[in-house]
């Protein structure tokens, strides 16, 4: 269990509007939980927030966001922090969380997860916004490591030393992505195994999995195919590792059937033990 | 136009801002660092692009942030070409790739959600002296109208029963209350048929410039559209902005918009038009 006393809900798959029939069909379900993109609900009363609320009477939530911008230089966006949490507490999700990363500044939005310089100075920052929206939010954040394709001049330190230190100095919790290890370490010359071993564990409440696009030069995080095999292996080493972390598959570029999802979750639920 | 970029105030600030500016360029990277520099958006005491982003033995650092300036095109092409499909396919894919960049150079995105990228666009395609461009603003119209009637909420609908129950004396102070999904819209021009060659994916013609009136509603989620004739529109809106049909129909008569004799036989028609479309919510009279 993790400090957070937040639950193992074992393996689920990303709420996504290709399955939206078949998961309200009434056919069986062989996943245990539904993550949604936070964003495709906050402006929505229609079927999407039908859908949810009906998934929802059977299934565990959880939120996960694109545009916190939790590590950018703008002004928190307090409205849309607002709206998380109103929609957090109606579908009374059973945690919610978003990206290291930037989103946008200057009061524009590059509707992208963009990498943060791992400075001291950036880690100052972002703990500090941390706190302040866990304190708007009324509960504990959930960051997930992003899969980053360049590196800055100025970076300090390691990206897993700059997160281990963000999660302590803000107490918040940590969705680990196994698929982004491989992908940020694959594009930086890393051990992926490495960063996995220095991984504060305790504060992890959340594994995502997911397919990436290898272009051999470099891999692009691109949710669109099955997971590969050295993801699997990593994978199984976490959840040996740890004793089991709630873990989420997500597909997000040519969405497949479900069954597909439930196939890639059976192999989930196998290394899991 | 939109307001330049400021230059950051603080390493981290600097950082972002030129990021930003050289990664959402209209005219792709190499543009973007250059107008970064020349907005002077560079971070303090870089003086060549590796002295910000080192790349590595695969990846030069153009190659490193080329892959953010793709995807941001890319992704916001293909949302925005879901989003409004009958526009892209009026304009074709090269003029609808080549409009976004310059919507996006005058209106990039602020908001944190893909679905108000497109706001601004209608009133910035009429704007920018290109008849085709014009006509597609009242594409992009109806094609928003039908996203934000998917986005409403669920309510009831009145049946035909509901019609048929109510007393001929009751007519006149009957109120209609409609489905939160129901919009209407006054164009400039009749966009209807290009978009349904969209549907039908056949080539369009060019919107005529006349004035044309649509309702947006959906019928069991499914986004729909219906054309309107003028009178009717405006009876609609009447009735929308919470008159009874007595009050909506002497307004329209003291406006001389329409002539009363030619509205009153096709007013029963309509009515069950709007009910078996799932268009009207309840039915009140004063008496309940």
């Amino acid at each position: 269990m993790n400090r957070f006393d937040l639950p193992d809900l074992g393996v689920g798959v990303g709420l996504r509007v290709p399955h939206f029939g078949h998961v309200t069909s009434g056919a069986p379900l062989h996943v245990d939980w539904f993550e949604i993109i936070s964003e495709n609900f906050l402006t929505t009363e229609g079927r999407p927030m039908v859908v949810l609320e009906q998934v929802r009477r059977d299934f565990p939530v959880v939120m996960h966001g694109v545009s916190m911008n939790i590590g950018s230089t703008d002004p928190l966006d307090l409205d849309y922090l607002a709206a998380l949490k109103r929609l957090a507490d109606r579908i009374d999700v059973a945690w919610m969380g978003d990206h290291v990363c930037w989103t946008g500044v200057a009061h524009r939005n590059g509707h992208d997860l963009f990498p943060v310089p791992y400075t001291e100075a950036s880690l100052a920052h972002v703990v500090e916004r941390i706190k302040r929206v866990q304190g708007l939010l009324g509960r504990p954040l959930v960051l997930e490591n992003p899969s980053t394709y360049l590196t800055f001049a100025a970076d300090g330190m390691p990206e897993v030393e700059w997160i281990t230190r963000m999660a302590e100095e803000a107490d918040c919790a940590l969705l680990l992505d196994v698929n982004n290890v491989y992908v940020t370490c694959r594009n930086h010359g890393l051990d992926p195994m490495a960063y996995l071993q220095q991984v504060p564990w305790e504060r992890v409440v959340q594994n995502h999995l997911a397919g990436h696009t290898d272009n051999g030069t470099h891999c692009i995080d691109t949710h669109d195919d099955y997971v590969c095999d050295e993801v699997w292996a990593l994978y199984a080493w976490v959840q040996r590792h740890t004793g089991g972390i709630a873990t989420l598959l997500e597909w997000d570029g040519n969405v497949p059937d479900f069954d597909v999802l439930e196939g890639e979750v059976r192999l989930a639920r196998e290394r899991r033990g | 136009m939109a307001d330049p970029i400021e230059p950051g105030r603080t390493p981290l600030d600097q950082l972002q801002r030129w990021m930003l500016r050289a990664v959402t360029h209209e005219d792709g990277l190499e543009a973007g660092l250059v107008a970064a520099r020349a907005e002077g958006l560079w971070p303090e005491g870089a003086r060549t692009l590796s002295d910000v982003v080192p790349g590595n033995d695969r990846l030069s650092p153009e190659e490193q942030l080329q892959i953010y300036a793709y995807a941001y095109f890319a992704r916001l092409h293909d949302v925005l070409a879901a989003e409004l499909p009958a526009t892209a396919h009026l304009l074709g894919d090269e003029a609808f790739a080549s409009m976004l960049r310059a919507f996006l150079r005058d209106h990039p995105s602020a908001t944190y959600t893909l679905d108000r990228v497109s706001e601004p666009l209608p009133a910035w395609l009429e704007t920018q002296g290109e008849p085709l461009w014009a006509a597609a603003s009242d594409i992009v119209r109806v094609e928003r109208a039908m996203d934000s009637a998917f986005d409403a909420p669920p309510s009831g609908r009145a049946d035909a029963d509901a019609l048929a129950a109510l007393p001929p004396d009751a007519w006149a102070t009957a109120r209609l209350h409609f489905v939160p999904a129901l919009r209407l819209l006054s164009l400039d021009h009749d966009v209807l048929p290009a978009m349904e060659a969209a549907r039908q994916g056949v080539p369009a013609e060019a919107p005529e410039r006349r004035a044309a009136w649509v309702a947006v509603y959906r019928t069991n989620f499914r986004r729909q559209r219906s054309p309107l004739s003028r009178p009717q529109f405006l009876l609609l809106q009447a009735l929308l902005d919470g008159a009874s049909l007595g009050e909506a129909l002497e307004g329209l008569a003291l406006g001389g918009d329409v002539a009363l004799d030619e509205l009153l036989p096709q007013v029963g028609g309509w009515f069950q038009q709007w009910v078996s479309g799932g268009w009207v919510a309840e039915i009140t009279t004063p008496r309940g």
